[in-house]
């Protein structure tokens, strides 16, 4: 029989309605009760009245898993408005799935992996982990490297929670249980397998740089030069602040592999999420910024997104010899509507559907962060997709 | 090898600062990148924002409905601008008072004062002092936020309106140049929206109150168009009826002038009879004359009756009744060919109508419906309370208190040609001697008189239907005149001008007995009447040269106030100027009348 999969959107001003009416058009269209359904939602709804309501639609036997973000993707659409709901939900077939909600992730990354690992316990049949750690907290650098040294061979994927840009506090679900500094994670298990490929779509513009001062994911000097100064020095006259079109316009390119001391590709994109604008330091929420890590600035480049991303899904679909049941696109919140506009799906959702069936069901959310392997290591990454394909055989 | 290593060095100096320079170049560029990229982006926000409000004025340009407008407006703010929340507070244009949705409440009228005067719109942080008064104002209306980050408002002040609208809407989260939080650049923008929906609610209320004029001139139009179908069939009534009227008043006058010859033609026939009763022949001649002299004031009648000018005695007959009684000759009349049906209304109660004229119009008008079934079929008489549509094809004027009676028929219908003629004397399509044209005639003159109407719906091939209209008589019962007492004898004055009849009715009144006195004027039978106290009876023409009977009777009751009088006209009673008559003491009798009716009249005044 095989999974079969549904995704639905509501963009209804209420949230119970709003949850209620994507779960409805979900159980509606899979012709009976859901096995698992992931739910994304913006931070204009009550997400407690959210996700209640999607639990009490979806029913008690359904494992829910998902957190807020700053926009959700359906199908081939991308709405990062003030109010909208994605659900991806599925029927298994063989497979299994478990929903993980696991605090103190804000304050001790390490022990919130050690913790969710305990949960998982034995591996072996684990085919692959969707993490969705709070955005704004939490080193996911460091949740990423002990989860993966604690379940080892197991895949793990997923993207940080987001909020309207705000940057004030994300959420993240499980069931009917709503948690900010938390993480909240599906674990699947049995037949099928989880698979994932993922881009950037960033070019090197300077050269090499030596972090020279950093703390706690604030980086504080590159080559001794404050941090913003260098950073603004690639930015418009008059900009004071780390706004916006800062974000999307300049990120930092650090090595992929550990310990490296040239930064080549393949890189790991970062992005500066906050400015202290007394000291300049540049505050990057998922960790891994340490002091002797070589970086390099780099610029977005909307032609290359559009170009990996869509090798990015033809690399999931094997060339185009495998169909998966469907695709979780986990995708950066500065390469939607700030980079592309409105009609942000034109490029960063069309263009990978393209390379996989179009009734492929298709789901997921625009990211504080996304978690996925590269180079043999899964890392935290900014400015990229993850496009995660769940396939039966 | 030094040299190299130092051409080498050097090189690589060079090489180092070009890349160097590159990279500079390369900032710069990517610094320039950013600043198109801020650009851009900054006129892509404009232009969404500004396609977003054409959009929105584009819909609302045909919403009619000033709350779809509001509802459509409050909804673009909280999308555009991604407010939590927009309250529509309407502000009384006259009292200190607020509205928001169903809920209103009176405000203090410092507060109502500064809500009128905000005529900009606004966008300030949640502290600032310029958002208290929006504060307060949604408080008064129990809509009022625990906390605001940013509080906006926009006036709209259509002119003239009751009310006047604020849109106020609040974010809890901060100013983001990724989320479209109101700031106060955005402040032009509230004010183009804030016109677009004044606008939109002033050109609202101009389609509305347009749409009321045309319905409301669409409808006076309809009214005039109903008035002037209903002035063109009064027109056509009215034509008619001046029409008929006039036929009328020919056929009367020359009514009028036959009785009187027929009268004398008539009353000495019979005077002459006995003299002549050993020849046959003669007794022949007479019978014929007599014969003529009938059937010739038969049709003198009836043309009377079509002048109005045939005496009318107003009574109150019970329809049902009269037409129960009628029924049994109408039988015999139309043959065993014709089934008649009677459908009455047990609750009819009376007409106010004389009943030898309803007899009259009844039977006419079967008689009529007869001739229109020759094959047989079916006729129908049916009583009714009147109701609008009896009367169609007139001036639609109340019905209460009309009786209705219909005779229907399944012949053979009328065109519309005949239709218009139907009522005119000496009308009719029957052969030449099958008919006189004198019975629609008939009917139509006696309801006129009767104050009644008649109307008609035919179709060729299917039928007629006439329906009487008739005053009611509420509550009165009806009275059939009671006989005369036996006659006396005495001195009867007669005062007539006409030399014939005066002889006539001297002759008749000394054959009873009477010593007859004979005036040929009214002052010749004043003067008479004085000089003969003992004077029995007075039989006076009423229209008389010098003195009419009226005048002369008037000043001989000022004598004799029990002098019985017998009044002798051509005209109607109604067409006399004769006063009220003393039921005991007089009585009209209407030319042209017999001997016998002369002595019956004579019986019924001295019998009392």
């Amino acid at each position: 029989m095989g999974t079969r999969a549904v995704a639905t959107l509501s963009v209804e001003r209420d949230g119970g309605q709003a949850g209620r009416q994507a779960a409805r058009a979900a159980a509606e269209q899979l012709g009976g009760p859901a096995d698992v359904a992931l739910v994304f939602g913006t931070t204009g709804y009550d997400q407690r009245e959210l996700t209640r309501a999607a639990h009490e639609t979806l029913g008690q036997q359904c494992v829910i898993v998902g957190c807020s973000s700053e926009g959700v993707i359906s199908g081939g659409e991308s709405h990062e408005g003030d109010r909208a709901v994605s659900v991806l939900a599925a029927r298994l077939d063989g497979a299994k799935a478990e929903g993980h909600l696991v605090g103190g992730y804000d304050k001790a990354p390490q022990k919130a992996a050690e913790e969710l690992a305990r949960r998982i316990g034995d591996a072996r049949d684990v085919t692959g982990v969707l993490v969705f750690p709070d955005g704004l907290t939490g080193d996911c650098t460091e949740f990423v490297s002990e989860l993966e040294r604690r379940v080892p061979g197991v895949l793990i994927a997923g993207g940080a929670a987001g909020d309207a840009m705000t940057f004030e506090r994300t959420y993240q679900y499980c069931g009917r249980e709503v948690a900010t500094g938390h993480v909240s994670a599906l674990v699947l298990r049995g037949r099928g397998r989880l698979e994932v490929a993922t881009s950037h779509g960033c070019t090197p513009v300077g050269p090499q740089q030596i972090i020279t001062a950093a703390n706690g994911g604030w980086l504080e000097q590159l080559d001794g030069q404050n941090a913003w100064e260098v950073f603004k020095s690639y930015l418009d006259d008059g900009v004071v602040d780390l706004n916006a079109e800062g974000i999307v316009h300049l990120c930092l390119g650090t090595a992929a592999q550990r310990g490296a001391t040239r930064v080549d590709e393949p890189m790991v994109v970062r992005t500066p999420m906050a400015l202290n604008r007394e000291t300049g330091a540049l505050f990057f929420p998922g960790g891994g910024i340490a002091v002797g890590q070589p970086v390099r600035m780099t610029r977005r480049d909307p032609e290359r997104i559009r170009k990996t991303g869509a090798e990015c899904a033809h690399r999931l679909a094997g060339d185009g010899r495998k169909t998966p049941a469907f695709v979780l696109q986990l995708d950066c919140a500065g390469r939607g509507k700030i980079l592309f506009g409105a009609c942000a799906a034109d490029s960063i959702v069309a263009p990978l559907r393209e390379q996989l069936a179009p009734y492929v069901p298709w789901a997921g959310f625009h990211t504080y962060g996304e978690i996925a392997p590269i180079a043999g290591a899964v890392a935290y990454h900014n400015y990229t997709v993850a496009l995660c394909g769940f396939f039966d055989a | 090898m030094p040299d190299e290593l130092e051409a080498v060095r050097l090189e690589n100096l060079t090489l180092r600062r070009e890349v160097a320079t590159l990279a500079e170049q390369l900032k710069l560029l990517v610094k320039a990148e950013h600043a198109l990229t801020r650009t851009r982006r900054a006129q892509e926000r404009q232009l969404e924002r500004i396609e977003t409000f054409a959009e929105f004025a584009f819909d609302i340009a045909g919403v009619e409905q000033a709350s779809g407008i509001l509802d459509r407006a409050r909804l673009t703010l909280l999308e555009q601008f991604e407010l939590d929340d927009v309250v529509m507070l309407g502000v009384d244009a006259v009292e200190p008072r607020l509205r928001a949705g169903e809920n209103v409440v009176p405000i203090e009228r410092g507060l109502w004062q500064v809500l009128l005067a905000t005529s900009t719109p606004g966008i300030v942080p949640g502290e600032d002092p310029g958002s208290a008064p929006l504060l307060a104002a949604l408080a008064a209306v129990g809509r009022a936020p625990h906390w605001v980050r940013t509080l906006m408002w926009v006036p709209i002040q259509p002119r003239s309106a009751p009310e006047s609208t604020l849109a106020v809407g609040w974010s809890l989260r901060p100013n983001s140049n990724h989320r479209d939080v109101p700031r106060p650049e955005h402040q032009p923008y509230l004010a183009l929206f804030g016109g677009h929906v004044t606008r939109a609610l002033v050109s609202a209320q101009l389609t509305t109150e347009l749409r009321r004029q045309s319905t409301a001139l669409a409808q006076s139009n309809q009214q005039l168009k109903a008035s002037l179908g209903q002035l063109e069939a009064t027109q056509a009534q009215l034509l008619q009826a001046q029409k008929l009227e006039a036929i009328g008043r020919l056929a009367g006058g020359i009514a009028h002038d036959f009785n009187n010859l027929l009268t004398v033609i008539g009353s000495h026939a019979e005077l002459v009879r006995p003299a002549v009763d050993h020849d046959p022949e003669a007794q022949e001649d007479l019978g014929i004359i007599l014969e003529a002299t009938r059937r010739a004031t038969d049709i003198t009648k009836r043309l009377l009756a079509f002048g109005r000018k045939q005496e009318r005695r107003e009574q109150s007959v019970d329809v049902n009744a009269a037409a129960t009684d009628l029924s049994r000759v109408l039988r015999r009349l139309i043959g065993d060919d014709i089934q008649l049906q009677l459908d009455l209304d047990p609750g009819l109660g009376h007409a106010r109508v004389d009943a030898v004229h309803l007899e009259q119009i009844l039977m006419n008008l079967v008689v009529n419906a007869r001739d229109a079934m020759p094959r047989g079929g079916r006729l129908n008489i049916e009583t009714r309370r009147a109701v609008e549509a009896d009367r169609a094809n007139l001036v639609p004027v109340s019905t209460a208190g009309l009786i209705a009676i219909s005779v229907r028929d399944t012949g053979t219908g009328m065109d519309e040609a005949t239709r218009r003629q139907l009522f005119e004397p000496f009308f009719t399509t029957k052969p030449a001697g099958k008919g006189t044209g004198l019975g629609l005639a008939t009917v139509y003159g006696l309801l006129q008189q009767n104050h009644g109407e008649v109307s008609v719906r035919s179709e060729v091939g299917k039928g007629s239907c006439f329906t009487v209209l008739l005053p009611s008589f509420e509550g009165a019962s009806a009275a059939r005149a009671s006989e005369a007492p036996p006659p006396t004898r005495g001195t009867a004055l007669v005062a007539e001008d006409e030399d014939l009849i005066r002889r006539m009715l001297a002759r008749t009144l000394r054959k009873r007995g009477f010593e007859v006195l004979e005036a040929r004027d009214g002052v010749q039978a004043l003067d008479a009447a004085i000089a003969r106290p003992d004077l029995t009876l007075l039989v006076t023409d009423v229209m008389m040269p010098e003195l009419g009977g009226a005048q002369l009777a008037q000043r001989l009751r000022k004598l004799r106030p029990d002098l019985p009088i017998v009044f002798t006209s051509g005209h109607t009673f109604d067409q006399l100027d004769i006063g009220r008559l003393d039921p005991r003491l007089d009585r009209f009798l209407p030319k042209p009348f017999t001997p016998d009716e002369v002595e019956a009249a004579v019986t019924a005044v001295l019998g009392r």
